[in-house]
């Protein structure tokens, strides 16, 4: 089975696992996220 | 995140677009904060993570890994950056911090050093707060990256907003009184008194854990990326501020660290991954920044670049307004446009103009066009939509082709909005 990490969750690491998701509906996703926050705007 | 500190946008949850809780739900996808990675294993294809609450550090194995570090504000190498009331924004953190400290505080006098994007945005919104403000910047205009005819506009309204402009000055050092809080900052002309600072003078790719890892870095040391945004390392893949991008125009590979982009290579990077790929053709370096009631924007190549790139730029400068002179006018605007001679292709433009004056909506013009290689012949005969609430008869993308095909072929065109010459 296909395991995503993502390094860092702020803009395009939590539009990546979004759209990996889509992508393939089996896939292990994790984000990792060093902050306190994740997917907001600037 | 500067709407939040001035108070536009009343809570720093609503620039939140989605929880962890709510990604678990909507997407299947585990996202944990308070966890950094601190080592890659390429070969093994694993990381090291720490859980920074509770210190306990695991690994965790994967079969493709998206760097997707971003970016940091850059604080340069001087005395005192570190003292209470000396901020950067670049992270949601940053800004709550700023908030909190205004508010318990009460600082009167803003220094904002760098008088770029960052530094419009923060002047407008300090100055809503009620605060002095003072902006330093070594560069003698503000907004750097916008030609002198246009940026002069902006140091006009800056300073009509009661903005003190210190250009052509850099930061020497911070100093604290007493109680170890900022009070003072010394630049290369001087001192200026102050009760809160903001470092706006620029960002770095956070690339250290790609670097230690062993993956290639590019232009201005961010992660190198295909147009796939593969990576060197099988498996790994890089995407948004961390990576550099494509100038369009030139094929040239450049760093033009922005959200919208971002999004762009995010989805490139999983289609590459899980889906159909398709290569991200790079960008033409389109921004806009709202400095009080004015829209500052670019799109593609300015003269000088053109220039160094192989171009033979020639420009043109205008102002236009947004309407008829028999309707109300939502602002007026100041353009510039840049084609290559004899080609006449649009290689980029930039614009000033009233928040109300749809300068932005001639920007994207502009910026569709140089993306699309189109000619000022091709501006001239532009089919935009056009009703006296909404544009004049001849709109300032064509009338931009009017004058620029005038200039080419050596007949100048003196046409103006209604169509006469």
């Amino acid at each position: 089975m296909d395991k995503l990490i993502v390094v860092g969750g702020v803009a395009a690491g939590t539009s990546a696992a979004t759209r990996a998701r889509r992508c393939c509906p089996d896939a292990s996703i994790t984000v990792y996220e060093k902050g306190e926050f994740v997917s907001y705007a600037g | 995140m500067p709407y939040y500190i001035s108070g536009v946008t009343a809570d720093h949850r609503d620039l939140i677009a989605r929880t962890p809780e709510e990604f678990r739900e909507k997407n299947e996808v585990d996202v944990l904060t308070g966890h950094r990675v601190i080592e890659i294993d390429a070969g093994n294809r694993t990381v090291l993570v720490r859980d920074l609450e509770s210190g306990r550090e695991f690994r965790d194995e994967y079969t493709v890994l998206l760097l997707s570090t971003g970016a940091s504000a850059f604080v340069p190498p001087v005395a005192g950056v570190d003292l209470e009331g000396c901020f950067v924004l670049r992270q949601l953190s940053d800004s709550i911090s700023i908030k909190s400290f205004i508010r318990d505080r009460a600082p009167r006098r803003a220094v904002i050093v760098g008088a770029g994007p960052v530094g419009m945005e923060m002047c407008e919104s300090f100055r809503r707060l009620g605060l002095a403000v003072t902006v330093v910047d070594t560069a003698v205009a503000p907004m750097p990256y916008m030609d002198p005819e246009l940026s002069s506009r902006v140091l006009e309204k800056l300073e009509s907003e009661g903005v003190e402009c210190r250009l052509g000055e850099g930061l020497e050092g911070m100093e604290a009184d007493r109680n170890g809080t900022l009070r003072r900052i010394e630049t290369t002309e001087g001192s200026l008194d102050c009760d809160i600072a903001l470092l706006a003078i620029g960002i770095r790719p956070a690339t250290e854990l790609a670097r230690s890892a062993g993956v290639e870095l590019g232009a201005r040391e961010a992660v190198k990326v295909d147009e796939g945004m593969h990576t060197n390392i099988e498996g790994v893949y890089a995407a948004g501020d961390c990576a550099v991008t494509f100038d369009a125009i030139t094929g040239s590979e450049t760093w033009i660290p922005l959200g919208s982009t971002s999004r762009k290579q995010a989805r490139a990077a999983a289609d590459s991954m899980f889906g159909a790929p398709v290569d991200f053709p790079g960008v033409v370096g389109t921004s806009i920044v709202k400095c009080f009631d004015l829209t500052v924007g670019r799109t593609g190549l300015d003269e000088a670049y053109a220039r160094e790139s192989g171009f033979e730029p020639v420009s043109v400068s205008f102002e236009a307004r947004d309407t008829p002179e028999y309707y109300p006018s939502g602002g007026g605007m100041a353009l510039k446009i840049i084609c290559d001679s004899p080609s006449g292709r649009v290689l980029g433009a930039q614009v000033v103009g009233g928040l109300a004056s749809g300068a932005d909506k001639r920007l994207d013009v502009f910026a569709v066009c140089t993306a699309a290689g189109m000619t000022t012949s091709d501006l001239e005969h532009l089919d935009l939509a056009y009703a006296p609430p909404y544009s004049a008869a001849v709109d300032a993308p064509i009338m931009a082709g009017n004058l620029m095909s005038g200039k080419l072929t050596g007949k100048p065109c003196r046409c103006d909005s209604s169509g006469l010459e």
